[in-house]
This record gives structure tokens, sequence and C-alpha cells, in this order.
């Protein structure tokens, strides 16, 4: 392809063609960018208008596959920054307390344990200090999730791969997966999916997702993830031939700390809906007791037509 | 007889890094704790240990930078990173940055004795 030509960037950005006057190599560069665009049709007042350009390379075994890129009005941006920028303050405050109260219960645990090492097992006492480290336990599992949940009011959103980012979740379980002797399939129906989202956000929902079908499933069992597009929809989906969900607690698991788990804080459901409507999906599930579960997460997939607001992925096949 | 493993515990937390220091000495070990990168750099030239246990955010240095001056000194010391952060790229960081190991906060204590005993076999 060529950048010389400005038509390159005809319908990219509306149907009109535009002049760069700055270096259009930028397109090629990783990373964030301004763009500066010169209308050079008549019809309208002539002028420039400022673009923050985000350009990220796709690679796979072959190398180099694609561009995408990602415009926004300067204008726009400015707007939203306010709202963002405060949020993201409570999400660092609540990460950062959450550090504060790890530490102490480091070392409570780990003082616990040493006293259980010294214990001998006919001693009344070592009982009472495996419930404290079991209970230390819990209290730590808590915090954990409450920092997820500092995590989702950080509300900057990315072009998010869908593949790409459900293959690096799985990587994080491989391990569990031989463990438990588990025959795990990802099925990409398609690989050019791609969302607008927050992508720390959408990583916990996926963990989330695979750590209760993780749990939910017997040794030797199977999990399958499914990527997919179905009518302007992205569709994910995580399927696993666990014991299933009973009818009586149907209704109940994406409410705050509901578990059947001894381990469990109950938090792990109700955040992941709490992501995905922020993002405007759908999470649903459906399940058959003793032979499985399938959770099921909708986005809307990002149109590409042009509005003022210009989102767009731009795939460039840079080896032509 | 052989001398006993010496290990460094470098975290800035101070019940942290006793707890540390009494788990590993009930396991046998010569152990002894700095609460910074500077004054780990002192007592690593005065009694030269063998692994040092060092926390990723310690003031002064951060941790990565101390392990790579330990190991200036002494090529064959251990380094295992403990770090409140399970970021994949911290991990791949201190890895990359010559750790033997990296666990995350909190961690199991006998997970930590497992490590530093392969790590001071291997
Ligand atoms: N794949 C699944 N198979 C069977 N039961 C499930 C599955 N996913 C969720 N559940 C049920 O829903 C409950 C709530 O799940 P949720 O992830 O919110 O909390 P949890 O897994 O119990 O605890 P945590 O906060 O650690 O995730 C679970 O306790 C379990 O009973
Ligand atoms: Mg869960």
């Amino acid at each position: 392809m060529s950048f010389g030509d400005s038509n390159v960037f005809e319908d990219l950005f509306t149907n009109r063609s535009y002049k760069i006057s700055e270096d259009p190599a930028v397109f090629v560069k990783e990373g964030a960018h301004t763009v500066v665009l010169e209308n050079k049709w008549q019809d309208e007042k002539r002028g420039c208008q400022t673009f923050n350009v985000n350009t990220t390379v796709v690679r796979n075994k072959q190398g180099v596959s694609g561009v995408i890129v990602y415009c926004e009005d300067e204008g726009k941006s400015e707007d939203n920054k306010g709202a963002s920028e405060s949020l993201s303050v409570i999400g660092e405050l609540a990460a950062s307390a959450v550090h504060e109260i790890k530490n102490p219960l480091f070392s409570i645990r780990g003082f616990l344990q040493i006293l259980d090492n010294t214990l001998s097992e006919s001693d009344k006492r070592k009982e009472y200090v495996k419930i404290m480290i079991s209970e230390v336990d819990r209290l730590e599992s808590l915090v954990k999730d409450f920092l997820m949940l500092a995590k989702t009011q950080n509300d900057s959103k990315e072009l998010v791969w869908v593949c790409e980012l459900v293959r690096e979740v799985v990587e994080l379980y491989k391990n569990s997966f031989e463990k438990k002797k588990i025959q795990f399939r990802l099925q990409a129906k398609d690989e050019s999916v791609f969302l607008w989202a927050n992508k720390d956000q959408l990583e916990q929902v996926f963990i989330n997702l695979l750590q209760n079908a993780l749990e939910a499933v017997e040794e030797g069992g199977s999990i399958d993830v499914i990527v997919s597009k179905k009518e302007e929809k992205v569709m994910i989906e995580v399927k696993d031939s666990g014991r299933g969900i009973s009818p009586e607690v149907r209704d109940k698991i994406f409410t705050p700390f509901f578990t059947t788990k001894k381990n469990g804080t109950g938090l792990g459901l109700f955040i992941s809906k709490r992501i995905v409507e922020n993002h405007e999906g759908k999470i649903y599930f459906s399940s058959d007791e003793g032979k499985g579960t399938i959770f099921i997460v909708e986005f809307p997939m990002r149109e590409t037509t042009v509005d003022d607001r210009l989102n767009l992925w731009y795939n460039v096949n840079l080896s032509e | 007889m052989e001398r006993k493993n010496r290990i460094l515990v470098v975290d800035d937390q101070i019940w942290v890094r006793r707890m540390l220091l009494e788990a590993l000495q009930f396991q046998g070990y010569e152990v002894f704790g700095a609460s910074s990168g500077f004054e780990a750099l002192r007592l690593a030239a005065e009694m030269k240990p063998d692994l040092a246990v060092i926390d990723m955010a310690i003031p002064g240095m951060d941790g990565l930078t101390l392990l790579s001056k330990l190991r200036e000194i002494n090529l064959n010391l251990r380094g295992i990173m403990i770090s409140g952060d399970g970021e994949k790229k911290s991990v791949k960081k201190a890895l990359e940055g010559g750790a033997f190991a990296y666990l995350v906060k909190p961690f199991d204590i006998s997970s930590l004795e497992n490590l530093i005993r392969r790590a001071l076999t291997s």
C-alpha cells in the first residue's frame, strides 16, 4: 500500500478525502500519535482537525499480520477525561489500601504457620492455629476480590483482540488444567473479533468464568471456550462438564457473596456481571445438573460506520 | 562440618521480615535481614549469603537492582523475589533480571522453603 496517495484514508474518517499534514508514517509506528488532517474539499470551511491515533501492530507466528488503527476526535476525548480520571483515583486508592492490608495478613499467616510447625498433633492449640490460618486465607481472598473490584473503577478502554486475550488467560490456567487432567479446547470461530473494552476487566471476567469451570469439573472433565460472531454480536462461551448448578440456587449466583464453596467469596460472578454490563453486554448461563454448565458472554459488535466519534479498526495487510 | 547455607532476607516491613527470618531459621539456615538495599549490600559483603529473598519494592533501590548488585559481588548467589504485585509483566521482568523465582505475597511459607531447597541444590 502507499501512503503517498491520500485516497488511502478515504472512508476511514468520513466519506471525504483528507490530506495529512504530518508524516503519515505514524500509521505504521505502534503507539499513540497525533495526526492533523486538512480538509481538502471546498464545500465546508477549510481547516485542520486533530485526531488522536492509536496504532497497534498485530502479530502472528508468521510475523506482522496487520495494523489496528483507532482514531479519536481530540475535542471529544477531552470531555470525558474528568469523570474517568476521578474514578481511576478511587480505584488506585482502593488498590493501595489493599496492598497495605496484604502485608500484615501475610506476617500473621506466616507466624501462625511457624506456631503450627512447633505444636504436636495432640495439642488442642494446633487445631486453633489451623482454624486461624484458614480464616486468614478467607480474609486474603476477600481482599483479593476487592482489589479486583477496585480495578473495575478504571474505565479506560482500548481496542481488544478477543481471541488473543482469551489465549493469554488460558495460558494462566495451563498448569491447573494439566494437574486436573482436563481436556481443554479453545475454538476461535472468528479470529477477527475485536472489542472496544477495558482489557484488565475483560480479562477478569474470563478468569472468573474459567476458575468457576475449573472448580466445577471432576478430574478428567472437559472445558471449552468458544469465541464467535453472531449477528452483530461477539459471543464468548465457557462450557464445562462439571456438576452443574442446582435449580434452587440459579437465581442467586449473581448476587454478591453468594457461594456454595467452602472457600468461595461469592464475588466472582457479581463482579463479572457488573463488568459485562459496563460494556453494554450480557452474561447468562444454562446448566444441566450433573452434566455441565455453559456461561455465555455477549457484547455488541463495535460498528465501523463513521460518526463524529471515530472508533474503528482497520486491518491492513502489510505484506501486500 | 559443612557450613550452613546463609540466607539474606530483604523486606522493609518489619514483621514480614522477622517472620521470614524465623521460619527459615527454623529450617536450619543461617539467616540475617535487611530493610533496605543499602543495608543489604553492606551486610552481604560481610556475610556472603548463598541466597537472597528480596521484596521487589524496598526503599532506596528497587529489588531487582539490588539483586543485580548482589550478583556482581557473587555470581552464584540465587535470588528469590517476593512481591504483592502478581502482574505477569513484573514476574517476567524479574525472571529476565536473573531471579531464580518470583513469589506473590501472600504465599505459603512452605512454598518458599521448597523453592529455597531447590535453588540451593541447583
Ligand atoms: N461453572 C459452574 N458450575 C457449577 N456451579 C457454578 C459455576 N459457576 C458458578 N457456579 C455457582 O455459582 C456460585 C457463585 O459463583 P461466583 O463465581 O460468584 O462465586 P464463587 O466461585 O463461589 O467464589 P469466588 O468469589 O471465589 O469466585 C458458586 O459458588 C457456584 O455454586
Ligand atoms: Mg468464582
